[in-house]
């Protein structure tokens, strides 16, 4: 009883609102831009309803930017259309669907859902919930069962459990991991930095090269995209069964990712082949705005990075996905 | 598994005990099963025939004997944690006097709990040859004694004439059996959880790059670690032994507040217990402990604190920070032998201060395992450039909560203080126990640090 009686009161204590502001909660979420991301998704929700959504790791974040892509369809189809993008770091295709399936759709019932992916996404096994295992929301979404349902009831309903880990971190000292900003529909903007070592092409020379290229000259066989493609899959019955379109797209990189390993050009087009097969069999739109050339975005002021775009490259993938989008459902 | 345990009779309890600690050690690697079941066959064995040679008087048959099961034992250890070692260490002396040596490369994984299970064992073998033990003719008890899972992976290392008595006999489990288990339970999570984890997390920060950090932070990293590896080993020491309490076993006490000592002698009394006696008793003393010369004496403590580094882990910097415990040890001995001062409180406040300091400053070779990074430690130290850092605080919030579980304790020479003079506050404080431990906790585990050894 007594230990009980305790848990109780501190519960108690932590539901008063001083006591509470002075301890505050931590982040729930995996990361902390999924906040900001509902926050200004309900923001504009208020003023409009949102058409297209984009789902996918933090290339999507970076690289697509709505503003762009809306005023570019606007212009083609001749009506306003309202785009919001929830690209999220780091995530793995399975995380994106999984965050999609138990946030964004209760959230959000656009007409499109459009996941871009890259070879690398697609060549992962890595699933959502090894991604998630230090969250508390997703940690208990991925998991299910009655471990998953008592996270999710104690993250619901307890002030203390929501407070988890937050002596260890005032312990430590740590800062809130700096967020990026991101503007009103989603998008964040990249800072160009590698340029310079982007035009060295002296992969010696660049730092983490060989970590980053990895995976991208390894052998490629029918089994290398099974788990992508089949992580593709749930997405797309998720998206169908809260009753928007799902689109694939693929996600430009720097060329010299692939170009690095003499199998290069092959190696993009059968990736590039293997999706469209896998859209066509499945009923699915899959947009490249590369046109299967490796080269198609290899000037390197589009990047800050091997495959997160400057907002030079983000306005020019936006408005070349938004023609191809126009055409396509115009 | 409790409810499952208190429900059988005794000789099922044991049986349930063995498949529990072999299916816990399996968790980790199955086939390293394997290496307990010769260790216990072999020993279990020995003590039979060493016994039986002992009682016809055939000393050097038991002696035969004795020697197979040391050497099965010493075997095991010294192929899967030292032969990487010696190869590595033989393979740079040959190439340092320009000798050509090339040794077969073998990737060996380290089993889990290996430093202790055979410790354990080789006593066993050790105690009946002296006759200090008659060995037991069951086999399922002898199984358990050596894979006995609380303390199968990180101790206490448990004497025969201790530990299989236990086994042997029926067991009871009373009020204040699962008061002070819960309480050494209670303790241990807090001190692994709570303060282990997070200081351990917070002194990386600095070890990861020590040139870069002030002597300040220099300084409280050693602190954090200090306390990390004190609430990592004695917490993990406490879980075993409330585990066991709970079940009706009494493990020996591993820790008594080593960071009250007064000096470094007395700081071995207090920490690592088992491991402590076991090399004075199995090592120290057969090499001729105190009993010749002093020359001869501080040659035995310094092979034998070399040794018990070298039990740490197969790596230089272990055999260090040994060795530089056998040198204080020695120079303790000198100056103990000149000159024995009444001791005062002043005086022991002053010795703990010191002793505190030392030791703290040797954990830092075993902490940094590059000798690099211990240079480049010491010269941030020597730099002298202490400022304040807010991270004195959180070496304050350790220290404090490290004094309110050990002080109590200390002050009344009694470790179940708070379940005997105030049971009544006992509920309260495991409820205090899950707050802290989840107001710590971020849901990623850290592994205990002994494990490796």
């Amino acid at each position: 009883m007594g230990i009980v009686a305790t848990v109780l009161l501190a519960e108690g204590l932590l539901r008063i609102p001083a006591v509470a502001e002075a301890v505050p909660e931590r982040n729930p979420y995996y990361h902390g831009g999924v906040q900001e991301r509902i926050d200004a998704l309900e923001a504009l929700q208020a003023e409009s309803d949102i058409d297209v959504l984009f789902i996918g790791s933090s290339v999507v974040r970076s690289n697509v930017s709505p503003h762009a892509f809306d005023d570019e369809v606007s212009v083609a189809l001749g009506r306003p259309i309202t785009s919001f993008n929830v690209g999220g770091s780091g995530l793995h295709p399975d995380s994106v669907r999984l965050l999609y399936e138990r946030l964004w759709s209760e959230l959000v019932q656009p007409g499109y859902v459009i996941e871009f992916v890259r070879y690398a996404e697609l060549r992962s096994d890595k699933t959502a919930q090894e991604f998630f295992a230090g969250s508390d929301i997703e940690r208990a979404w991925a998991e299910g069962g009655i471990a998953g349902s008592t996270r999710s009831f104690l993250q619901e309903h307890s002030a203390l459990y929501r407070r988890r880990g937050v002596l260890a971190t005032w312990l430590s000292h740590e800062k809130p991991p700096k967020g990026y900003k991101i503007d009103d529909r989603g998008h964040s903007e990249s800072k160009p930095s590698l340029s310079e070592a982007l035009a060295t092409r002296d992969h010696s020379d660049i730092a983490g090269y060989e970590a980053i290229a990895s995976g991208y000259g390894d052998p490629l066989d029918e089994e290398t995209f099974t788990t992508g493609l089949a992580v593709l899959e749930r997405t797309a019955e998720v998206v169908e069964d809260s009753g928007s379109i799902y689109v694939i797209a693929n996600m430009p990189e720097y060329p010299e990712k692939f170009l690095a390993a003499p199998d290069g050009e092959e190696r993009y087009q059968f990736y590039l082949d293997t999706l469209e097969e896998f859209a066509r069999e499945r009923g699915i739109v899959f947009l490249d705005v590369t046109g299967g050339d490796v080269n198609e975005y290899g000037a390197m002021e589009l990047y800050s990075d091997y495959h997160h775009f400057t907002e030079t490259g983000a306005t020019r993938l936006s408005k070349e996905l938004a023609l191809a989008f126009a055409i396509t459902f115009g | 598994m409790l409810i499952v345990y208190h429900r059988l009779a005794h000789r099922w309890q044991n049986v349930f005990l063995l498949i529990a600690s072999y299916f816990f050690y399996s968790a980790w690697d199955y086939r390293f099963l394997s290496l307990i079941l010769i260790s216990t066959g072999v020993d279990y064995f020995v003590g039979l025939r060493v016994h039986a040679a002992r009682e016809a008087g055939r000393s050097k048959v038991a002696r035969r004997f004795l020697l197979l099961g040391v050497c099965t034992n010493l075997g095991i250890l010294a192929f899967f944690k030292y032969y990487g070692f010696f190869v590595d260490s033989a393979q740079s002396l040959a190439e340092a006097v320009g000798l050509e040596f090339v040794a077969s490369s073998l990737t060996i994984v380290l089993p889990v709990g290996i430093s202790f299970y055979t410790f354990q064992a080789m006593s066993y073998a050790i105690d009946v040859y002296r006759g200090k033990l008659a060995p037991t003719r069951n086999l399922i008890d002898f199984a358990v004694y050596v894979a006995f899972f609380p303390q199968l992976v990180a101790g206490p290392i448990e004497r025969a004439a201790h530990l299989i008595p236990q086994i042997q006999t029926p067991r009871t489990v009373s009020i204040d059996d699962v008061r002070e288990g819960l309480l050494l339970i209670g303790t241990g999570l807090i001190r692994k959880v709570v303060i282990a984890d997070v200081a351990g997390t917070i002194a990386d920060t600095y070890f990861s790059a020590p040139g870069k950090a002030s002597s300040t932070q220099l300084l409280m990293a050693a602190y954090l670690y200090s306390m990390q590896i004190y609430g990592d080993f004695s917490g993990y020491s406490n879980i075993a032994r409330g585990a066991a309490r709970l079940m009706g076993f009494d493990l020996i006490r591993n820790f008594h507040h080593p960071y009250f000592a007064v000096s470094v002698a007395d700081f071995w009394h207090r920490w690592h217990i088992s491991l402590s006696t076991w090399l004075r008793d199995y090592l120290y003393i057969p090499l001729g402990g105190n009993r010749g010369s002093g020359r001869r004496t501080r040659i035995n403590l310094t092979l034998t604190m070399l040794l018990g580094g070298l039990w740490h882990g197969a790596s230089w910097n272990f055999v260090i920070w040994g060795g530089l415990h056998g040198v204080y040890l020695v120079i303790h001995r000198l100056v103990r032998g000149r000159r024995r001062a009444k001791a005062t409180k002043i005086g022991a406040v002053f010795g703990a201060f010191v002793t505190f300091h030392v030791v703290t400053l040797t954990w830092i070779p075993f902490r940094l395992t590059g000798f690099s990074d211990v240079a480049a430690y010491f010269e941030g130290l020597a730099r002298f450039d202490f400022s304040y850092d807010p991270i004195l605080w959180s070496v304050v919030f350790f220290a404090v909560v490290l004094l309110l579980i050990d002080g109590p304790q200390a002050v009344t020479n009694d470790e179940y203080v708070l379940a005997r003079r105030w049971p009544v506050a006992l509920a309260p404080a495991f409820g205090v126990t899950l707050i802290a431990v989840l107001l710590t906790s971020g849901g990623v585990q850290t592994p205990f640090i002994y494990f490796q050894f």
